[in-house]
């Protein structure tokens, strides 16, 4: 177990959280990502943004392994992201899909303790650890006051907290979102992500996150990643990215900045 | 007329068109050869009416038959949205062989007028029952085609009730059953034509409506459609359709799911389009088939009934179909019955329903002259007959329960059960096949029979899934695909009339009368070897009804735990298909009433299931025993028609 | 007409033999096969319980069910649990009830007569299930006459249709207006017939008796038999095929060769097989 445990945390900085090579994807008659290179940092928040149909989906999916490429490499913390064990891998990376499937009646403790199953598998005990794991996971994201509710009674916001709750019960040095806020409103938006930076300051997390506002985005990540049409248009930090031109390029319609009175962030909007 | 529907096809590959043009021509040269085989000698007045009136009108009612069911089938698809929709799969057939056969048995004068409209109200009733079923899945396609079979299946337990019960017209239900196209007038052709044109002007009329359908309801509605209207009023011109045709042919299956699909190969797009070529389609395809049967039946006195021959098709046709479907028969999530929880020592409740059940079963019967309660000296003659059944019926119940379960959970969709594995159906091949070659095989060698004819089927099943990851919808088609052709084979079988056919009846019947102290104490063996393992996999059972890409992300190996749960059940479901017959219908329902009663998490549902699912049959079985005393109904059938509609009552509560 | 008279008077009288009592010293016996039922009731022995008895009324109808025998339900789902409680001392079954055999034998002896055997004659197996069951009940002389008297009366009937007899007999089933299934020479009403002197038009094999159901124009293929259609004929195609073009064409139906006969148990014994001739012979001679 404790081999194990070492093993999944291999030491961070010395390789790259992720490295692609040359990874296309297919569907038959379509090509949706088209031989891509593209290296993430261990430690860092990285934003995946495009129009719809550019791809981002479909490349975290290949992340988490819940899709694999049709040709090409991904190495993930050093190794072949393919030749890794499934529990092993599931104590590295822990995934948010974009569409949460229903929770079959459970209530949110149980729910969250699913995370657990990557160190305990199918027959082991659940132990002390497993449980102290849980009950910080649910403090960290604000979800005790409502572990025994069923989760498919609570509001988006809530069900939200509660899927991250399970992805750090998973005890993972990596999450990986899938549009984690496509659900929510506005204020809603901003409480997930804030939370999603703090814990991820907090426990040194490496963060895949694809979102569909550029501000949002600016906001809390990195480092920004953009895509178009299976191909990565613009890479590189909030600022690089935040720039008329290159927004242009991005989203393909005229844009314009402006700085935000408070922050002194640059804010985007549609001329 | 292949230039017709070059003309009328937007895209059509040129595969798929020399593909209908080819299928039109051999069509056309078989039937031609048989004029040819049957035209008269000069002279030979009698053989110039048999062409007449037995070799023509044949033709002509395939051609009708295979018309009006391709429309049936074209028009299911189109307002169900539901791919693989038609008159077989939605149980309308079996409903209005029901109806029939109950009416030939019980009101004759009605049946002599009034037989299309006999089975109109048997196919519309199964319809009712289906979509009563699936609502609240929003009618989702797969829970769809899954009430379906389910009610099929029930019709035909029923069926085969009403004629073991009742010798005298049995010839007549197994042509029906068979579907034979048979003529020797011009009369079902002429009303086949009647209806079929009304039908096919009320379909054109609402074409405008049904080009709606296409989308959502919500947008429907939108743009002004009353969609419940328009929905109720196709699916009952489809259902006049099969029934007009189930009337005078019997049951002919499979062409209204095979009709509008191979003209969407052949390159219709549009719903003009597939309106107009699906029963073109059906017609060649029925008349093909039939003429295929006649010739290969040349010379054999014993043939193959036509509409045995068209479901033999039905099976594969699934199969093909099934990588063809993409991404249109996703499961859609369920949308839970969320009760409210009950604590697991509320476990004891049906704990206690079984014990009183089972004192019930073992203390009260009847005899000559009415209830009575065994005591004393009649109670040591009773019970060693009482005692086996109430034991393989609670092991039987038990082992369905649990397999329900499983399967529920494995493809997180609320219509699963085990039959949908197509193992009772596996099973009935294998007893068959025993029962025909080998007629004077000892009880030992049917169960062996059963049993390979039931592994053959889950192997199939497995092979079929296991290249998707065992995906929910892909386990769930491949188990309905195998099971129809398993079940098409039995129908064949069948249709030969022989005594293999009513020890074949007896069997999907389902009965506990034969179980001896040795077969119950096996079934209880099975039982507590088959489930006790369960609780150790619990988080298997947890975790895989949230869905592949869930399962995956946890680190769960998906396929390796689908195909170990599917294995159990599949064990599950065999061996308590040996004893007591098919009697899946458990299987659905007590996993449901577990759930419903608060037992939510893996294990207390399991134990919730496998009580109630126990006590369930036992009742069955004590019911089936007594209501008709000296005569026994089928157990499986009465747990049906107990637990049916309290189903229903479930399935659509808010 | 005076053998015709001879004939039926002795038919009558083995009829109203008083039915003899089980043996007294055990229990009474239990029969789960409708020809051995029959076969039992013929030589005067009443079964303490049988099978199916509502629907034997209909069908079987002769010999006539005395009074007082308990019903133990269907021949495919015997009720075993009402059997046992009669405690009977010997169960009689054939091969079409073997399949409770394992089960019966715990309740009691059961005797086993098979009458229908894939691809041979029914009447001799017949006789030998009487012969069979009068030994073991003591009844040798009753069955050696009832056994004569079936012969000689089938002999006799058959001399009465000798006219008849110069043409085949086609032996038919009807399952609704557009099927039929025909008795061959290993069916009770195809051995009948044989013995009486009649040579059955159905000459292709058939399993079990009946051939599987084939379309109505086969019919054709026989257009010098004489078609006997046994009942029970379903009420649609009794409405239906007087107005078929294609029915009436048939030659033995234009040319009034066809008869109707009642319900008559194609699975039966002996008093089936002369119930058989004898209405045969009564329709054959009043459309004559």
């Amino acid at each position: 177990m404790v081999a194990e445990a070492s093993a999944a945390r291999p030491a961070a900085s010395k390789h790259a959280l992720f490295d692609l090579a040359g990874v296309s994807f297919r569907v038959p008659g379509r090509s949706i990502i088209e031989s891509l290179d593209l290296r993430m940092e261990a430690g860092q928040i990285h934003g995946l943004i495009g129009p719809n149909g550019s791809g981002k989906s479909t490349l975290v999916k290949m992340l988490a392994r819940q899709e694999v490429p049709a040709s090409g490499r991904i190495h993930f913390c050093g190794e072949d992201i393919q030749s890794q064990g499934d529990r092993v891998f599931a104590r590295r990376l822990a995934y948010l899909p974009q569409f949460m499937p229903s929770t079959d009646g459970m209530n949110v403790e149980e729910f969250v303790a699913l995370g657990r199953f990557p160190w305990h598998g199918t027959f082991g005990r659940f132990t002390v650890v497993d449980r102290a794991k849980v009950a910080e996971a649910m403090d960290q994201t604000g979800v005790t006051p409502f572990r025994a509710r069923l989760v498919d009674t609570l509001s988006g916001g809530e069900r939200q907290r509660v899927w991250l709750a399970l992805l750090l019960a998973q005890d993972t040095q990596c999450l990986v979102l899938d549009e984690p806020t496509s659900a929510l409103d506005i204020s809603h938006q901003t409480e997930m992500l804030d939370l999603v930076r703090n814990l991820a300051r907090k426990r040194g997390l490496s963060v895949v996150v694809v979102l569909h506002d550029i501000n949002m985005a600016a906001r809390i990540c990195d480092r920004l990643v953009a895509m178009g049409s299976g191909r990565i248009v613009a890479d590189g930090t909030p600022a690089d990215i935040m720039r008329a031109d290159v927004l242009e390029r991005i989203y393909g319609i005229s844009m314009g900045l402006f700085t935000h009175p408070d922050s002194g962030i640059p804010v985007a909007f549609v001329r | 007329m292949s230039l017709n529907r070059l003309r009328l096809a937007t895209t059509p590959t040129l595969s798929a068109t020399l593909l209908l043009a080819g299928l039109g021509l051999l069509t056309a040269m078989l039937f031609g050869w048989q004029i040819v085989g049957d035209w008269p000698a000069p002279g030979d007045r009698l053989a110039g009416l048999i062409l007449f009136y037995a070799t023509l009108p044949r033709g002509a009612v395939a051609l009708l038959a295979g018309a009006a069911l391709g429309l049936a089938g074209a028009l299911m698809q189109r307002v169900l949205r539901n791919p693989i929709a038609d008159p077989s799969t939605l149980g309308v057939v079996s409903g209005a062989q029901l109806a029939m056969s109950a009416a030939l048995l019980y009101a004759p004068g009605l049946m002599a007028v009034a037989r299309e409209g006999v089975a109109f109200v048997g196919g519309a009733l199964a319809l009712f029952l289906v979509v009563a079923l699936s609502w609240r899945r929003a009618l989702d396609p797969i829970t769809v085609v899954l009430s379906g079979m389910l009610i099929s299946l029930i019709a035909a337990a029923f069926s085969a009730t009403l004629i073991l019960a009742n010798g005298e017209y049995m010839m007549s239900m197994f042509i029906w059953g068979g579907g034979s196209l048979e003529q020797q007038s011009w009369a079902p052709t002429i009303s086949l034509v009647i209806r079929f044109v009304l039908a096919a002007v009320v379909a054109g009329l609402l074409i405008r409506p049904l080009e709606l359908l296409a989308l959502d309801d919500a947008n429907a509605r939108a743009l002004g459609l009353g969609v419940t209207g328009t929905r109720l009023a196709v699916l009952t011109l489809s259902v006049f359709l099969a029934a007009s045709v189930t009337a005078e042919v019997g049951v002919i299956g499979f062409i209204g799911l095979a009709a509008p699909n191979l003209a969407r190969m052949a390159g219709a797009r549009t719903l003009r389009q597939i309106l107009f070529l699906s029963p073109i389609a059906g017609a060649l395809i029925l008349l093909m088939t039939d003429g295929l049967v006649r010739l290969v039946s040349l010379g054999i006195s014993q043939t193959v009934p036509t509409g045995a021959a068209t479901a033999l098709l039905g099976g594969p046709l699934l199969l093909w179909l099934l990588p063809r479907l993409g991404g249109s028969l996703r499961v859609t999530q369920q949308s839970v019955v969320l009760a409210a929880r009950a604590a697991s020592w509320r476990l004891l409740f049906p704990a206690l329903l079984l014990l009183v059940l089972a004192a019930c079963a073992l203390f009260v019967g009847k005899n000559g002259e009415g209830w009575a309660l065994a005591t004393g000296h009649i109670l040591d003659l009773v019970v060693p007959w009482r005692a086996p059944r109430f034991i393989a019926a609670a092991a039987a119940g038990a082992m369905l329960a649990a397999a329900g379960v499983l399967m529920q959970r494995i493809t997180g969709n609320a219509m699963a059960s085990p039959e949908v594995l197509g193992i009772s159906s596996g099973a009935g091949v294998g007893l068959a096949a025993v029962l025909v070659f080998m007629p004077a095989a000892s009880r030992l060698v049917e169960l062996g029979g059963a049993a390979a004819g039931a592994v053959i089927a889950i192997l199939l099943v497995i092979a079929l899934s296991a290249r998707h990851r065992f995906a929910a919808e892909r386990l769930l088609l491949s188990g309905i695909a195998v099971g129809s052709l398993a079940g098409a084979l039995v129908t064949v079988v069948m249709a030969r009339g022989g005594p293999e056919s009513l020890r074949l009846l007896n069997w999907l019947s389902g009965s506990t009368s034969r179980v001896s102290p040795e077969d119950a104490m096996t079934a209880l063996a099975a039982a507590v070897l088959f489930i006790a393992p369960l609780p150790l996999l619990a988080r298997w059972l947890q975790v895989l009804p949230l869905g592949l890409s869930f399962a995956q992300s946890v680190g769960l190996k998906r396929s390796l735990a689908a195909s170990i749960l599917v294995l159990i059940a599949a064990l599950l479901s065999a061996a308590s298909t040996l004893f007591v017959g098919p009697l899946s219908f458990v299987g659905l329902m007590a996993p449901h009433m577990a759930r419903l009663a608060g037992f939510v998490r893996p294990i207390p549902q399991l134990i919730g299931a496998v009580l109630i699912g126990a006590a369930l049959m036992v009742l069955a079985d004590w019911m089936a025993r007594t209501l008709a005393f000296p005569y026994q109904l089928p157990i499986g059938l009465v747990a049906a028609l107990v637990g049916g509609p309290y189903l229903v009552w479930l399935l659509n509560r808010r | 007409m005076r053998t015709r008279r001879n004939l039926l008077q002795l038919f009558a009288g083995s009829l109203a033999l008083p039915f003899a009592s089980a043996r007294a010293d055990e229990g009474g016996i239990a029969i789960v096969d409708w020809a051995l039922l029959e076969t039992a009731l013929a030589l005067g022995l009443k079964p303490m319980a049988a099978v199916e008895l509502v629907l034997y009324q209909k069908i079987v109808a002769e010999p006539a069910l005395p009074d007082g025998i308990i019903d133990l339900g269907l021949r495919g789902a015997l009720n075993f649990e009402l059997l046992a409680t009669l405690q009977p001392s010997l169960i009689y079954g054939s091969n079409y009830s073997a399949w409770a055999n394992d089960t019966l034998m715990r309740m009691a002896p059961v005797r086993e007569f098979s009458i229908y055997l894939r691809g041979q004659a029914p009447f001799e197996k017949a006789v030998a299930a009487m012969r069979g069951m009068a030994g073991d009940q003591g009844l040798q002389a009753r069955a050696e006459t009832y056994i004569s008297e079936t012969e000689h009366f089938l002999a006799a009937t058959g001399e009465r249709l000798a006219r008849q007899r110069q043409r085949p007999i086609l032996i038919i089933n009807l399952g609704d207006a557009r099927h039929f299934r025909a008795f061959g020479s290993d069916s009770m009403f195809g051995d009948v017939a044989a013995r009486m002197g009649f040579v059955n038009s159905w000459a292709t094999r058939t399993a079990y008796s009946a051939a599987a159901p084939v379309g109505l124009e086969s019919l054709a293929d026989h257009p010098d038999a004489i078609i006997a259609v046994v009942g029970p004929v379903p009420p649609e195609a009794a409405r239906t095929l007087p107005q078929s073009a294609l029915w009436r064409a048939m030659p033995a139906v234009r040319e009034g060769r066809t008869v109707w006969l009642p319900n008559i148990n194609p699975f039966g014994g002996l008093p089936a097989a002369r119930r058989f001739a004898r209405l045969l012979a009564e329709e054959l001679k009043r459309v004559a």
